[in-house]
């Protein structure tokens, strides 16, 4: 029986992360959110995914969407140009045809491939890496790494390394 | 396909869409709406990716089939772009093989594309579906106008030929029922692969089955008769007159005693007062009416009536 000064339990009720809507090729938002669209009107060669915002690309950013298997499913224009491979070429090849980790030396918290397949999975937090073009020494990327959808991806937004 | 219901459901009042209700298949704005993008969009897909192709009316109309559309809507919740999309839809072989496809590949005289129709629906539905859901509705579909063309000609063949193929395939009869099939059709008519393709499935349902012309001499029926001891008798196809459907009927009552006897596809004109049971002109339905009706106990018929005899009076 409960005693009066007991504090009582309650169910606290879980609270949706926010998530950004934007279109898996150019990386705009939709026009009308509400219209709920699955394909963007506006490239019209793109999916809407979702991301939380701190991961969400902006049109400009190059980024990829990578599944569980560590394949690349969705490449942005913004990609394609960065890594001179159109969308059609690299969707179903290996991310580590395009991208590797810049540190071979790195800790396995911080492995690529790790962070890609726990993504994939939804179960990182928005994490930064240092990338570079598979076949390209010199050149490095800084790279967040998150979780998008639907279906649950890993999503890889590249930047200039500063 | 619920999914499919509710968008043809919110097209009504927003124009036509197909003219052929029978044919499953809709224009480019039914097709948009179905996918949630706009035509232009459906319009850029097929410039770019070759998918999904429509074919085109005569009045150069596009027409995109249900089955694609259903097969890209539902790629489209299992990837993240356009292109990964369609090359799911296009894996899966453009979702289960249509009428339309086989049509088609007849219309082109495209016997591998046929056989690689008829393969996949085969992969998805049994025999007695692929024959009454798409091999006769394929050959059906290029017209039955005489035989007027080389492309309904070629289906007909091709179809005859397959249908000749699984009975050969299909297993040894189980059941002692025979039945015996009049066929007063002529080569070209759809009726004779309707009569095919009804042969085949009482076959592959274990019963013994003959299949005989009715310009077959009645007096010569016996042996065959006797041979198979049917239980049933089926007349299809409308090319012969109702003087020799009776000839044969009474021919075959003589020799083997009560037999049932139905009509498949209209083969009687429709008197009123006959005592022919009418069969469903399914090959399916009337396979499942026919073996219903051996379950039921036979009974005995009245014995045929002696020819009328000349007698000599006695004065």
């Amino acid at each position: 029986m409960q005693q009066p000064n007991q504090p009582r339990l309650r169910l606290a009720e879980h609270a949706a992360r926010p998530q950004r809507v934007f279109c898996g090729h150019c990386g705009h938002p939709p026009d009308d959110v509400d219209a709920g669209s699955r394909v963007c009107e506006r490239c019209n060669l793109g999916l809407m995914l979702q991301a939380p915002p701190e991961i969400a690309p902006t049109p400009a950013d190059p980024f990829l969407v990578i599944d569980g298997s560590l394949t690349v499913c969705a490449m942005s224009q913004a990609a394609e140009a960065l890594l001179e491979v159109s969308e059609t070429e690299a969707v179903n090849l290996h991310v580590t045809d395009f991208l590797v980790p810049a540190e071979a030396e790195a800790e396995t918290t911080h492995n690529l491939i790790a962070m890609l397949m726990w993504a994939a999975r939804g179960d990182i937090d928005p994490t930064q890496v240092v990338v570079r073009p598979a076949d390209l020494y010199g050149v490095r990327y800084w790279a967040r790494v998150g979780s998008c959808g639907p279906p649950t991806a890993a999503l890889l937004v590249l930047a200039a390394a500063s | 396909m619920p999914v499919l219901h509710d968008g043809l459901r919110a097209l009504r009042g927003r124009g036509p869409t197909c003219h052929n209700p029978g044919m499953s298949s809709v224009r480019t704005n039914a097709a948009a709406a179905l996918l949630g993008v706009s035509p232009n969009t459906l319009r850029s897909w097929e410039r770019r990716f070759g998918y999904p192709k429509p074919r085109r009316t005569d009045g150069g109309h596009r027409q995109y089939e249900l089955a694609e559309l259903e097969a890209l809507r539902q790629a489209f919740q299992e990837t993240h772009n356009i292109s990964s999309a369609i090359s799911i839809a296009r894996e899966r072989g453009e979702g289960p093989a249509t009428t339309i496809r086989l049509a088609d590949a007849f219309r082109r005289f495209d016997e591998p594309r046929a056989n690689q129709t008829i393969e996949e629906s085969l992969a998805l539905r049994s025999v007695e579906r692929t024959v009454e859901e798409l091999l006769l509705p394929a050959v059906d579909a290029l017209g039955d106008t005489d035989a007027a063309t080389a492309e309904y000609q070629f289906a007909w063949r091709f179809l005859t030929g397959w249908l000749a193929a699984a009975q050969r395939v299909a297993p040894p009869a189980y059941r002692a029922e025979g039945i015996v099939i009049f066929d007063a059709s002529r080569p070209c008519d759809m009726d004779s692969l309707f009569a095919q393709a009804l042969e085949l499935l009482l076959r592959r349902a274990g019963l013994r089955t003959l299949s005989l012309s009715v310009e077959l001499d009645p007096g010569r029926l016996a042996h065959a008769l006797r041979a198979l001891r049917p239980r049933q008798l089926v007349l299809t196809g409308r090319r012969a007159s109702l003087d020799a459907l009776g000839r044969l009927v009474y021919a075959a009552r003589a020799a083997e005693g009560p037999i049932e006897v139905f009509d498949y596809r209209g083969a009687l004109p429709d008197t009123g007062a006959s005592t022919v049971r009418r069969l469903d002109g399914s090959p399916l339905a009337a396979r499942d009416a026919l073996i219903d009706h051996l379950a039921e106990p036979a009974e005995p018929a009245a014995a045929p009536a002696a020819p009328r005899r000349l007698r000599a009076t006695g004065a």
